[in-house]
């Protein structure tokens, strides 16, 4: 602006105009005779000119340093602030915090909170003694002898606890002792314990996911996500866990495995597996705690296999539902080997009775007509012969015979010779009764559209077997499995467990494969008891029928109605009658 | 003029400074209100994860089957007494039935099918 001013005076002087304002280099006099075009005046509005252009470029100079100072100003605001928020950014949504785990309603699961670690600043501590009384006081379970050598140190930063709770932490500061200092740091809790540990994982120290679902969420890049929701339903694997449990007790056993699994989607609803861990000390358990028997172990599973090889027997149209096999005498197979019936019938007996009175003999009869490459490839269509894809990274990966011998069919047709994870199992009896799709177990709770399913059989062949289950628990070897309003479908399954080469007679394992309700079935269940004894209640029988197949009718009890599946048949009795006298 | 113009840039400067002094420290301290109110925010977050998870833990079924077993006389719900409204029996026409001078107490429960809880005083007894 000055600039503009100053030459329009001096346009005004070199125009002749005798009146100059005020200028500091424009003196009276040689204002005299400026009309004519005289040297001199001339070289007064030359030096005019220079004067004028002098003006100007300081005039621009001034502004650009102006300027420059207000944008240094302005910037020296925002710079120290957008570094704290960089640095508050990183101890926040950086590596640090894990997503929420919630259950398939939301229920969370797993949560990152924050804990304190109280420090000592030993040249800040001005009375040892006092520190120490008051510290005892608010957390009493600190040893004195510790906290004194801790503090007797002769300088430093020394740590006297970890993650203290947010009342521990609140005490310590109430105390108002100078020296002591808490340093925050993210630890992952998982709220309700032991419950779902196998689903979970854990993380390690450094919060990184080793196992479970939590491997899961750091190798699949969902680190920065909200929350990560899992398949499983909170309730019922409660329900799952609480009745496993009390019959592993009851039937005194190793191990209980009970999975539950949605035929459609294939997401596991449930899954535990007994001994299991608490994620939120996992190193407290055994290793044999933290083993997955669900979806890492591998099993002969005994007659509950016999479900897949009927079905490949009826799907392949060689073996029909009336067609008879003769089960008077034990099997006597090549190489010395007899294949014998447990609940022996001693009778030609039809495929329906075959599967419903769980005879091996007649099962590897079927499957021997079948031939071995059908059966093969219908196991693995289903699944069960190589590892299953699944978001945990504790997969098992099934033990197939060296060689697949005629023989081998026969004794894989009612499940010894070949182990399989129970997970597996549950998916290919999934495939059974929806309808005949395969199903991919998984882990994370699917939104949105279904993908493209595979048939694997006929709707036909997953009717006839639903039918054929139906049977095992309204008349064969499942009856204890029944509920009242929630039909259940189901097979047996008693396998003699391997030990030193043979067979053992006394340690067995016990399994119930099932899906509910019978006649659309939308979830499908397997619970396993390791070497269950006989009770009094069971006249000392461990076989499937007596501790499997009643486990599964309480869980199916207790689960369907969360499930929001609606009992059938409930008005053959008035409402009070029924629920007033079933205690 | 030109002095005039001296004056006027002269306090233009005095009072441009001062306004940007002015305008820096307001901004200054909103900045640290700002800075303030945000860790205030994180503060909370961090308590609102730490109830979540004390909800969590509150709420683990674990933990409230062991409650209700203890302190409550409820079982698990059978399917006998799941019902859809179609299939409840329709209550008998009775105008004060939501009344003080009622007598009955209307609905299903007075009801005469077979069955029902019958009358007053049988009810309570029924729970277990």
């Amino acid at each position: 602006m000055a600039m503009g001013i100053s030459s329009k005076n001096h346009d005004k002087a070199s125009r002749g105009i005798p009146r100059l304002g005020y200028d500091m280099v424009a003196r009276p006099d040689f204002r005299t005779e400026a009309s004519a075009a005289l040297p001199e005046t001339r070289t007064l509005a030359r030096g005019r000119k220079r004067i004028g252009l002098a003006i100007g470029l300081f005039s621009i100079g001034f502004v650009v340093i102006g300027g420059k100072l207000l944008m240094l100003g302005a910037s020296s605001l925002v710079a120290p602030t957008q570094v704290a928020a960089v640095a508050q950014s990183n101890v926040r949504h950086g590596p640090l915090t894990r997503p929420n785990v919630v259950d398939r309603n939301g229920e969370v699961m797993a949560i990152d909170i924050m804990t304190a670690s109280l420090y000592a600043d030993i040249k800040d501590i001005q009375n040892r003694e006092e520190a120490i009384r008051g510290l005892r006081r608010v957390l009493p379970h600190l040893n004195e002898k510790t906290l004194r050598r801790r503090l007797s140190k002769a300088g430093g930063n020394v740590r006297l606890m970890r993650e203290l709770t947010p009342r521990q932490e609140y005490a310590v500061h109430n105390l108002g002792l100078p020296g002591l200092n808490f340093e925050k740091e993210f630890k992952r809790v998982y709220p309700n314990g032991t419950m779902a540990g196998h689903v979970l994982g854990y993380v390690n120290a450094d919060n990184k996911g080793v196992a479970g679902i939590e491997y899961h969420i750091d190798h699949s890049q969902l680190l920065d996500q909200e929350q990560v929701a899992v398949s499983v339903d909170m309730r019922v694997q409660h329900v799952l866990r609480d009745e496993l449990s009390r019959a592993m007790s009851t039937f005194s056993a190793k191990a209980a495995v009970g999975v539950v699994m949605d035929v459609t989607t294939g997401e596991v609803i449930g899954m535990s597996s007994l001994p299991d861990f608490d994620p939120n000390d996992p190193m407290a358990s055994k290793a044999n705690a933290r083993f997955s028997r669900a979806t890492l172990g591998v099993y002969e599973m005994g007659s509950t296999f016999k479900t897949f090889s009927v079905a490949a027997a009826l799907d392949s149209g060689l073996v029909q539902l009336g067609d008879r096999f003769d089960a008077r005498k034990p099997l006597k197979v090549a190489g010395g080997f007899t294949i014998r019936d447990f609940h022996a019938q001693k009778r030609i007996l039809t495929v329906s009775e075959v599967f419903m009175h769980s005879s091996n003999i007649g099962t590897a009869k079927m499957v021997l007509e079948l031939g071995r490459d059908k059966h093969r490839s219908f196991l693995d269509s289903l699944g069960l012969l190589g590892r299953s894809d699944i978001e945990l990274p504790e997969r098992g990966t099934p033990l197939l015979p060296s060689r697949w011998t005629d023989l081998s069919t026969m004794t894989i047709s009612y499940g010894h010779g070949l182990s399989v994870t129970p997970l597996q199992v549950v998916a290919a009896g999934a495939a059974i009764v929806n309808g005949g799709f395969k199903v991919s177990p998984t882990f994370v709770r699917q939104d949105g559209d279904m993908k493209a399913r595979k048939r694997v059989m006929s709707a036909q062949t997953s009717k006839s077997m639903r039918n054929l289950m139906r049977l095992v628990v309204a008349e064969g070897t499942g009856r204890r499995a029944d509920v009242v309003g929630y039909p259940v479908l189901g097979k047996t399954g008693t396998a003699e467990k391997a030990v030193n080469g043979g067979y053992s007679r006394k340690a067995l394992l016990t399994s119930f494969l099932s899906a509910f309700p019978a006649d659309n079935p939308r979830y499908a269940m397997l619970v396993m008891l390791d070497e269950p004894k006989g009770t009094k209640a069971t006249y000392n029988f461990a076989t499937a029928g007596w501790n499997a197949a009643p486990l599964t009718g309480r869980i199916v009890r207790r689960i369907a109605p969360m499930l929001g599946l609606k009992p059938e048949g409930r008005w053959q009795s008035p409402v009070q009658s029924v629920s007033f006298t079933q205690r | 003029m030109i002095r005039l113009l001296n004056v006027v840039v002269l306090f233009l400067v005095v009072g441009l400074s001062v306004t940007l002094y002015n305008l820096k420290y307001r901004i200054e301290t909103q900045k640290k209100q700002l800075a303030q109110i945000e860790q205030k925010i994180l503060n909370e977050e961090d308590a609102v994860r730490i109830l979540v998870a004390e909800q969590g833990y509150l709420t683990q079924p674990d933990r409230l089957q062991a409650l209700s077993e203890r302190h409550l006389m409820l079982t698990p719900m059978r399917a006998s007494q799941v019902a859809t409204f179609d299939e409840l029996p329709m209550p008998p026409q009775d105008n004060d039935m939501y009344g003080p001078q009622g007598k009955r107490m209307g609905g299903y429960a007075s009801s005469n099918l077979p069955g029902s809880l019958g009358g007053p005083g049988s009810s309570g007894g029924a729970v277990r």
